[in-house]
């Protein structure tokens, strides 16, 4: 058959709209992908994985995420350690976890030394979507972030401390931490029965950085901020961030999963929501403001596939069939009218 | 960019928050002349403040050996290295123009160099708030290195200057340094802290880290000239000297709720120091109160001076230099009043030989002293002028105006008779 070019070519248009069609409703990743990428899809899945090694994570969606060294106020950087990310998320009833992967080439896990600073990262997003966008960097007044940051000390060395890093240290006794002349003491001796926690005034005070007890349940810390300088711990009670880090081969992947419902609003399904990462490498003593930040990225939570989203595709399909057919139809009719009108 | 005046380098200078000054100010005089480096004062604070776990490094007190002690090591030196190189990158001298003093505003001349918040915006990587390092743990283990370790003949490394001993300098000499936080009118630490965790209080000019606030972040320990604040460890925070409070604001029973010293003040043996609280004015000079004694001993007699002033956080501990040390070593660490410092000790006015017998003699805070006058007891030659001794006797009285301690410049004395003569 002798088909004119216009009819091919009018033909070819509508099979790739179809096959854009199939595309769209098979593959939403791929589809985040095609667009500028900035969304970040999180999947819904039965119970998110606390490890970042399972294999649910493979078929989750990812977003690289470039870093930048924070140098808007100081202590400034202009240079960090960390300069890229990729973030992953899934959800399930309850929680919402990401899995950040970076490349770190020295592996800080302790805080035994004065000049030891751990590796860290964290997601950040805003207190209350309800108010607008905060400024990525620390959230601004009446705009508050809110900050899950994974410590890599609080996970793998939460009690290690100055007889760890000195083993030839030597000591008599240690009052108030409940232990007798010549036994070692640990932080955790001064929460027990016969020590007081006053002499370690920090986790006396309150603060979770120095509550072993904490430390050793989780190793992520929930915080809000108010702009530059006013980072202040959720407290002991509102802690409910978990995690897990795993370092191989120069890089971090660390999940870090909290409650989709927060104080102020709910991660909801089929709903988008700011967030922004930071990195800190402890090899290059990088601590609070010294650390590589991203901007707002966007977490989408992918709606869940019901019945609808089944039959919806075979709807789409026999309707886009038949447009080609009902067009072909029309084009074979023009182009017979056009040859008789020929002979 | 915020000013404030510091009156200890008579010029106005930049720090990052504006000027606000406490009703009264913790402050202390120390004379090096009497220490004997018996570390007192360090064990008391340990022993009240510093023995528990993760604590182990620090001493919010301590006694070091110049020019070689340092706790941390070289604190000092490695710090004046720093600004060093900020004056030649910037092509200017860390000089003072002595010539310029004037009053109370201006009592040691003028500061020309940098303070270390200044020199702090020349820094190439990150960005401080003041010039500053962190010192590494092992800098920070050893608190008593170089203890007793005299300079040798100059020039000649390993050998002693056997020339006798002879004022003014003397040819092998070392002194000792007794130190705590300064409790500084600008203090560098809360300058640093890049999320106000710590604060200077209102009533008495203490310098605290809050515990809740605090993130460990180590900038208070990095920018503190005097490096006071300390990382910890078992806590995952800072901590530094808390200047006793308590016993400030008068909580221990022994002074029955009157203000007290603190405990390295009180321990101390060798009866070099003299603690307590001046009242400010509102632009943070020193209020007018002459028969106060460490107003007296800092503001009018000027015996005292502030320990690196040139660092630029107008320190709160002041010291009576050693008159042996060699001159330009201690204007380098006290600023351009030493020599007249110097001067006024060697020969010291019957007012000023009097208020130093108040020195250590009782746990109370003095608030104000009152002299009796006494007989002629003494008389020599000093720097070819007549000197006389008169036995004096200097009452002390605590905030409440009561008398807390009466003593005279000669000490009682009381011959054992010779039945006795051997017994202990």
């Amino acid at each position: 058959m002798n088909v004119p070019k216009t009819i091919v070519n009018r033909r070819s248009i509508l099979v790739a709209a179809t096959a854009g069609l199939f595309g769209w409703l098979l593959s939403p990743a791929e589809r985040a992908a095609a667009a500028q990428k900035a969304t970040l899809l999180a999947r819904p899945v039965t119970r998110v994985p606390e490890d970042p090694e399972d294999s649910l994570w493979a078929s989750s969606d990812s977003l690289d995420v470039p870093l930048a060294p924070q140098a808007v106020v100081k202590p400034r950087t202009y240079e960090a350690g960390v300069k890229a990310l990729t973030a992953r998320a899934l959800y399930d009833e309850t929680k919402l976890a990401f899995l950040l992967e970076w490349g770190d080439a020295k592996r800080e896990v302790s805080i035994g030394r004065v000049g030891s600073f751990r590796d860290a990262i964290a997601v950040e997003f805003p207190g209350d979507p309800s108010k607008g966008i905060p400024y990525f960097g620390m959230g601004e007044s009446n705009k508050p972030v809110t900050i899950y940051q994974w410590k890599a000390d609080w996970q793998f060395a939460p009690l290690y401390d100055v007889n760890e890093e000195f083993p030839n240290m030597a000591w008599d006794l240690y009052p108030f931490s409940g232990r007798a002349a010549g036994e070692m003491a640990e932080a955790t001796d001064y929460g027990k029965e016969g020590g007081d926690r006053a002499f370690l005034p920090s986790w006396w005070a309150g603060s979770p950085l120095g509550n072993p007890v904490l430390q050793a349940k989780t190793p992520v810390e929930k915080l809000t901020a108010e702009g530059f300088g006013t980072l202040t711990s959720a407290g002991v009670d509102q802690q409910n961030g978990t995690g897990k880090g795993v370092w191989k081969d120069g890089a971090w992947r660390t999940v870090i999963s909290f409650p989709k419902s927060q104080e102020g609003f709910v991660f909801e399904r089929g709903k988008t929501f700011p967030v922004a990462f930071a990195a800190w490498d402890g090899a290059r003593q990088e601590r609070g403001g010294e650390k590589a930040v991203s901007t707002w990225y966007f977490l989408s939570l992918e709606q869940p596939l019901g019945p609808l989203a089944y039959i919806s595709p075979v709807l789409a399909v026999i309707g886009a069939a038949a447009i080609q057919v009902i067009g072909l139809g029309l084009l074979r009719r023009r182009a017979r009218q056009t040859d008789q009108v020929s002979t | 960019m915020p000013e404030v005046y510091n009156w200890q380098l008579g010029r106005p200078m930049y720090y990052p928050y504006q000027e606000q000054h406490p009703r009264e100010q913790f402050a202390f005089v120390f004379n090096i002349n009497r220490c004997i480096a018996c570390q007192t004062c360090t064990m008391s604070c340990k022993s009240t403040w510093t023995f528990s776990k993760g604590q182990e490094y620090m001493w919010w007190n301590n006694v070091e050996s110049k020019p070689y002690g340092g706790y941390p090591q070289a604190w000092d030196a490695r710090l004046l290295e720093l600004l060093d190189q900020a004056h030649q990158k910037a092509g200017r001298e860390a000089v003072w123009d002595a010539t310029r003093r004037d009053g109370a505003r201006q009592p040691y001349g003028v500061f020309e160099g940098m303070t270390i918040f200044e020199a702090a915006h020349g820094a190439e990587q990150r960005e401080e708030v003041a010039l500053g390092y962190e010192p590494s743990d092992e800098e920070w283990s050893s608190p008593n290195i170089y203890e007793d370790t005299a300079v040798g003949q100059k020039g000649v490394p390993g050998v002693m200057a056997f020339q006798p001993v002879q004022l003014p300098e003397h040819l092998t000499w070392f002194f000792y340094l007794a130190r705590l936080c300064n409790h500084c009118t600008y203090p560098a630490c809360l300058a640093a802290c890049p999320r106000q965790a710590i604060y200077k209080r209102p009533e008495d000019g203490i310098v605290l880290i809050d515990q809740e606030r605090c993130r460990g972040y180590r900038k208070c320990v990095a920018q503190c000239p005097y490096k006071r604040p300390m990382f910890r460890t078992t806590t995952r925070v800072s901590e530094k000297c808390i200047a006793c409070y308590p016993r400030i604001e008068g909580k221990d029973p022994i002074t029955g709720g009157e203000p007290m010293e603190t405990r390295c003040m009180t321990a101390c043996v060798g009866k070099i120091r003299l603690q307590g609280l001046v009242k400010l004015n509102g632009d943070g000079s020193w209020a007018e109160d002459r028969r106060h004694p460490l107003y007296y001993l800092v503001k009018v007699e000027k015996v005292a001076l502030p320990l690196y002033p040139q660092f630029g956080t107008e320190p709160n501990g002041y010291y009576i230099p050693p008159r042996w040390a060699p001159r330009p070593y201690l204007r380098q660490m006290f600023g351009p009043g030493v020599d007249e410092a110097i001067e006024k000790y060697r020969a010291p006015s019957r007012e000023l030989l009097a208020v130093l017998q108040l020195f250590r003699t009782s746990q109370h805070i003095i608030y104000r002293y009152e002299i009796i006058e006494g007989q002629k007891v003494f008389e020599t030659t000093i720097n070819g002028k007549k000197w006389e001794m008169f036995n004096d006797t200097v009452v002390g009285y605590n905030k409440s105006g009561k008398e807390v301690v009466r003593v005279s410049v000669e000490e009682p004395t009381y011959i054992r008779p010779p039945i006795h003569s051997n017994s202990i």
